[in-house]
């Protein structure tokens, strides 16, 4: 029997998909009036924040999105303070006036949109603290001891023990650098939360991030509310749907911001914001 | 006609009651002692009156009436009341008044297998039944001779002469007819077969026989095989759950051997846990369910195992693509029994360990299972079964966790013939499905469970009180117990934090009856009743939410205690069934059916195709049952002249209480999982149309049904509704749906079969726009299913060449082989069971539509079946 057949079946039955079981093809799409999107997420770590707005366009299109300009931008925090955003040249991205954007952990953020006849505003969302990362260290995917394992194989990951806040519902996401360049696709997108590691020193593997030997690996580790933490779930499952086995049913993600005149109006996107801790240069173990 | 006249003007003699203490009186007792004692006047002469006859009773209080209906049955002998005084005198009774049973079982006569749907077809009578599900026939008729035809496809019919005088107990072993294909007649189809014949509508039948002429990857399979038959299709290759009707995959009842299944895949769902060597037959009901059956709301799917060669010891096995098997059975206890134990494994683990390529030989991805049953014939009324099932799956991909599942059966089972008319099968059964992952690594080294555990207890009885007229009733119990989530740490960890939801359990129910009875020549009516009844113990804490609002943790307003009274819920449900069969002819008819159900047991899947892990929740307090109704009309006929059955049905079905679920439904471990369901009606409806051929050279199938699914979740609170309220196509609707099957025996040592199959694609969810979040392109999904996936379509072939059948002399040998090649997809076609919308990962911002295509090329499999 061809072993190629074998292999082939078992790759396809298995949800590791061979690309050749991936095609593009045409298909007739319906087309959707635009939305507004608006993304923003405020780091603790930063002093100069960003919020970028703009419409979202017809699947098929390959012009880059509208921007939405000359809109009031406005956070605003339950201590008493409020940042203006300005946009930056008709980009409808909007930047801080000075970079005196100091949060606060533990204090809320709201977004307040202004536009032409109309008010937008996010969900309070509450900037909780993070955990830092205890130990982190590369571990890996097939045993270079027992396996020949080529330098251009991506076979490593991130590994780290995090100190859990006990009694707090504590969410988390990863970004993870390799060579200083965010890995930011779909099915590279990590979340995790304490659900039942409440307290505990426990460990995370970024196995859906893989690199190569001697890679530069950077981390930072997100806090999220529980809100931005669905959020970003639902995000992942609608948009990583490439294996044969069990997939999310398609829906509409619906963010946190909305629309004041018109509460019917669909807005995309999310304003978040997060305590940030950074673990540069994780270490490899030879 | 009555057997002994009444006596109106003194019938308070007649219809004073006793109670007799005892089950058996002989005639002189009841006449000398019984009788006389209740001060009831007799007069009789003792050479009419058979004093030595003994008839049984049951200790209850009977009319005086009915005791001397039973003394005088089937003898010359009379009674009338004069003057206060009942007289019996003598009557020449004529053979017409004489009713005598004729009963047994029908069976291979070279193993003892018994032959389940045998026709054993009166001809003074021109009626007929069926061997039952254990191949026992029985009738009560007029004394007399009778011409007895039993038939059976593949075997040799017999005609049995049969002068009846007193009850008789007739085994009859049919013989296998050799492969002779030229001689095969239209007599010996299976009655079963032709569905202008049987009372039953939307069934159907998966000849093993013929099946094992189509392999499925080089497989005989029963789920593969079943999804060439009208109305029953799935999501896609490679991935679980058969849909029938459109309902989903947990709406099935799947038992074997009369023990309800879970979960009946095996690896990644190209296979059913079903070995196709220990199958003796399979049943489908398509929802027009028998009183019998309840539980699901979909369809009934049952799978009778063999019980294995009672005349001599006999190994089979088979090397295929996917799985390798081996079987032994033969007789045991002396001759007065059987067993057969049966195994399955595949051995792609040991080709992965061996493969020097490192991401391969990570993978595991195994099953293993296991079956058994041994028969034990007590005595000629007396039988017992004992049938065991246990499978196990595992996959680990890399440094994945482990997953494990599988099910564990054990039943037994008692047939008891009873007065020889009456069939009494009891059984008592377990079963389980477990679900672990497992992780073992420095830190976190934990394993997560979930189990579902059944006892049942059930009597079903089949009353044969003439050819006419078939009652079955019964009863049954089911206790299910469910662990809906723990976590285990190992030594190694630090991570995790023990966690366990409290079990379940609960209690489901059903007493039914029903009639088949047949009114004049042209019409049979089968009326019947179950009644469901289910009770969740409340053995959890259970939220009660606030009132008219969707059930989410900020609306709960209290909590009940586990084990508190007012945490107990109870569910009642009547459920009629009817079915009509009109005949049109002597091989044609009409049938119209009724049928409706309950489903108190749910699988949470919230994605396109259910997956091991999915757990199971029962109704309660927070979780509502689904309820289905099914009508169908349909019009069956048999043409002799082709050998060829053909029917048209048309259905209607609705269900009330469907289930669904909110947007990123968390349904692992969640103790209020309740808050992510939301509850919609579904309405499927569709005619279906079915042609097969079951003997010659050619033989085979065609199946074409047109039909619709849809489902609707309408909701005052906009979070509780899906497309606004409207209804929409569900997952498993199909427009169009025609499959064809042909095999082909040759004279000499080989077989061809093709199968063709093409359907509408599946509602699919397409984006209308784009946006960008955090740099990833996120396509906008603005409602669900009002697209679809392109058509799909596909050929299969497949040739099985016998290995030197017989010896140069002439004689067949006694060590049988031959080889089965297929081709799966021989056109490659790329048939789509997915489309993905993704941003081009070497061009940002790209959009693309990608096609998934599983088995997109020909997959070419040889199999190795022996049998000695």
């Amino acid at each position: 029997m061809n072993t190629r057949v074998v292999i082939l079946l078992l790759l396809a039955t298995s949800g590791v998909l061979s690309t050749s079981c991936l095609e593009e093809v045409k298909v007739d799409l319906p087309s959707g009036e635009p939305r507004r999107v608006i993304y923003g997420w405020i780091r603790h770590d930063h002093t100069n924040q960003e919020i970028k707005l703009n419409w979202s366009n017809s699947y098929a299109s390959t012009e880059n999105y509208e921007p939405i300009s000359q809109v009031g931008v406005y956070v605003y925090s339950d201590r008493g303070n409020k940042y203006t955003f300005t946009e930056v040249e008709n980009t409808g991205i909007y930047i801080t006036d000075t970079n005196d954007f100091a949060t606060v952990v533990g204090a809320s953020y709201q977004l307040f949109l202004i536009t032409d006849g109309d008010t937008l505003v996010s969900y309070s969302e509450n900037m909780q603290a993070v955990p830092s990362i205890d130990t982190s260290f590369v571990s890996f995917i097939v045993d270079p001891q027992r396996f020949v394992v080529e330098d251009e194989q991506d076979n490593y990951y991130v590994s780290a023990l995090i100190n859990d806040e006990p009694d707090v519902a504590n969410y988390y996401r990863w970004k993870i650098y390799v060579n200083g360049e965010l890995r930011n696709h779909p099915s590279e997108i990590v979340l995790f939360d304490d659900l039942f590691t409440d307290g505990n020193k426990f460990r995370v593997d970024a196995k859906n991030v893989v690199f190569k030997k001697g890679d530069s690996v950077s981390v930072e580790q997100y806090s999220l509310t529980s809100r931005a933490y669905q959020y970003l779930v639902a995000i992942k499952n609608q948009t990583d749907q490439n294996s044969i086995g069990p997939n999310a049913k398609p829906n509409q993600v619906i963010g946190n911001v909305r629309s004041i005149s018109d509460p019917n109006s669909v807005v995309f996107g999310y304003f978040g914001v997060s305590d940030v801790t950074l673990v540069r240069e994780i270490q490899w173990i030879n | 006609m009555t057997l002994c006249p009444m006596v109106s003007a003194q019938s308070d003699i007649l219809s004073q009651e006793i109670t007799l203490k005892k089950r058996r009186y002989s005639v002189r007792v009841l006449l000398e002692k019984i009788l006389p004692s209740h001060d009831i006047p007799l007069a009789y002469h003792d050479n009419i009156v058979p004093l030595h006859k003994v008839i049984t009773f049951d200790v209850k209080p009977y009319t005086i009436e009915h005791i001397l209906d039973k003394i005088c049955r089937n003898d010359n002998l009379t009674y009338e009341v004069i003057g206060g005084q009942v007289l019996l005198t003598y009557y020449e009774r004529p053979d017409l008044e004489y009713k005598y049973t004729i009963s047994g079982r029908v069976k291979d006569a070279d193993t003892g297998e018994v032959l389940i749907g045998a026709s054993l077809y009166i001809q003074e009578l021109a009626s007929g039944v069926s061997a039952n599900a254990y191949g026992f026939y029985a009738f009560t008729v007029p004394s007399g001779v009778y011409h007895i035809s039993v038939s059976y496809l593949g075997y040799e019919p017999m005609m049995i002469e049969v002068d009846l005088r007193k009850n008789i107990k007739s085994n009859i072993e049919l013989v296998p007819k050799p492969i002779q294909l030229d001689e095969l007649t239209i007599d010996e189809l299976n009655p079963m077969e032709i569905k202008a014949h049987t009372i039953l509508s939307s069934t159907n039948r998966i000849d093993m026989e013929m099946a094992k002429h189509i392999p499925y990857l080089g497989e005989v399979d029963v789920f593969q095989g079943s999804l060439l038959l009208p109305g029953i299709t799935n999501i896609g290759e490679g991935v679980s759950g058969v849909n029938v009707r459109g309902g989903t995959s947990d709406q099935n009842l799947v038992l074997m051997d009369e023990a309800v299944l879970y979960n009946p895949n095996h690896f990644f769902g190209l296979i059913s846990v079903f070995n196709p060597d220990a199958v003796n037959d399979v049943e489908i009901l398509k929802g027009d369910f028998p009183a019998k059956y309840g539980g699901r709301t979909s369809s009934v799917m049952h799978v009778r195992q063999r019980e294995g060669n009672e005349k001599e010891f006999e190994v089979s096995g088979g090397l295929g693509l996917l799985t390798s098997r081996l079987m032994a059975e033969g007789p045991m206890f002396n001759q007065k029994g059987s067993f057969l134990v049966s195994g399955r494994a595949t051995f792609w683990d040991l080709l992965l360990r061996n493969l020097s390529d490192p991401r391969f030989n990570d993978i595991r991805a195994n099953f293993q299972d296991l079956n058994g049953k041994v028969k034990y014939n007590i005595n000629a009324k007396n039988k017992l079964f004992m049938s065991g099932y246990w499978g196990s799956d595992a996959t680990k991909y890399g440094t994945d966790a482990l997953q494990q599942w599988g099910n564990s059966l054990l039943s037994l089972r008692w047939n008891h013939i009873m007065r020889n008319k009456h069939f009494i099968n009891v059984t008592s059964y377990y079963s389980g499905y477990r679900y672990s992952l497992k992780e073992e690594e420095e830190f976190r080294d934990l394993e997560g469970r979930y189990s579902i555990n059944d006892l049942a207890v059930k009597a079903d009885i089949t009353s044969y009180y003439g050819p006419g007229f078939i009652m079955d009733w019964g009863i049954s119990s089911i206790h299910h117990r469910l662990l809906p989530g723990e976590v285990i740490k190992g030594e190694l960890d630090t991570s995790g934090n023990e966690i366990s939801l409290p079990d379940e359990t609960s209690f489901e129910s059903s007493v039914y009856a029903s009639t088949e009875n047949r009114i004049g020549s042209k019409l049979t009516v089968s009326l019947g009743l179950r009644f469901s009844h289910f009770i969740n113990d409340g053995q959890s804490d259970v939220y009660v939410y606030e009132e008219g609002e969707p059930l989410s943790q900020t609306t709960i307003v209290d909590t009940l205690k586990a084990g508190s009274d007012e945490n107990k819920m109870n569910f009642y449900n009547w459920l009629p069934r009817v079915s009509l069969k009109f005949s049109l002819g002597a091989n044609s008819s009409a049938k119209v059916s009724y049928s409706s159900s309950v489903q108190y047991m749910h699988q949470l899947s919230n994605t396109t195709s259910p997956s091991s892990s999915d757990n199971w929740v029962m109704a309660g307090l927070n979780v509502l049952p689904t309820t289905m109704n099914q009508s169908t009309v349909g019009v069956y006929k048999f043409f002799p002249q082709w050998d060829m059955n053909a029917s048209v049905e048309a259905y209607y079905r609705d269900l009330n209480d469907v289930i669904d679920y909110k947007n990123g439904a968390n349904l692992q471990f969640n103790e209020s999982v309740e808050t992510e369901l939301i509850y919609g009606i579904e309405r499927a409806y569709g005619l279906e149309f079915f042609v097969k051929k079951s003997l010659g050279k050619w033989t085979g199938w065609a199946g074409y049904t047109l039909s619709r699914v849809e489902r609707k979740f309408d909701n005052s609170n906009e979070s509780l509704e899906i497309n606004n309220g409207n209804f929409f196509a569900s997952d498993f609707d199909r427009s169009h749906d025609f499959a064809l099957s042909l095999v082909y025996e040759t004279e000499q040592r080989w077989s061809f079969s093709t199968n063709f199959v093409f359907y509408t694609g599946r509602p699919y969810s397409f984006p209308d726009s784009k946006y960008e979040v955090d740099g990833v392109l996120v396509p906008n999904y603005p409602s669900r299913n009002q697209d679809r996936l392109s058509n799909y379509h596909r050929l299969d072939v497949s040739a099985t060449y016998q290995i030197k059948p017989m010896k140069k002399n002439g004689e067949k040998r006694m060590f049988e082989s031959e080889l089965v090649f297929s081709i799966y997809n021989v056109y490659s076609r790329d048939n789509a069971q997915a489309y993905f919308f993704s941003e081009d990962p070497d061009i940002p911002g790209r959009p693309t539509v990608n096609q998934l295509s599983v088995l997109a090329f020909p997959v070419p499999s040889v199999t190795y079946n022996f049998r000695f």
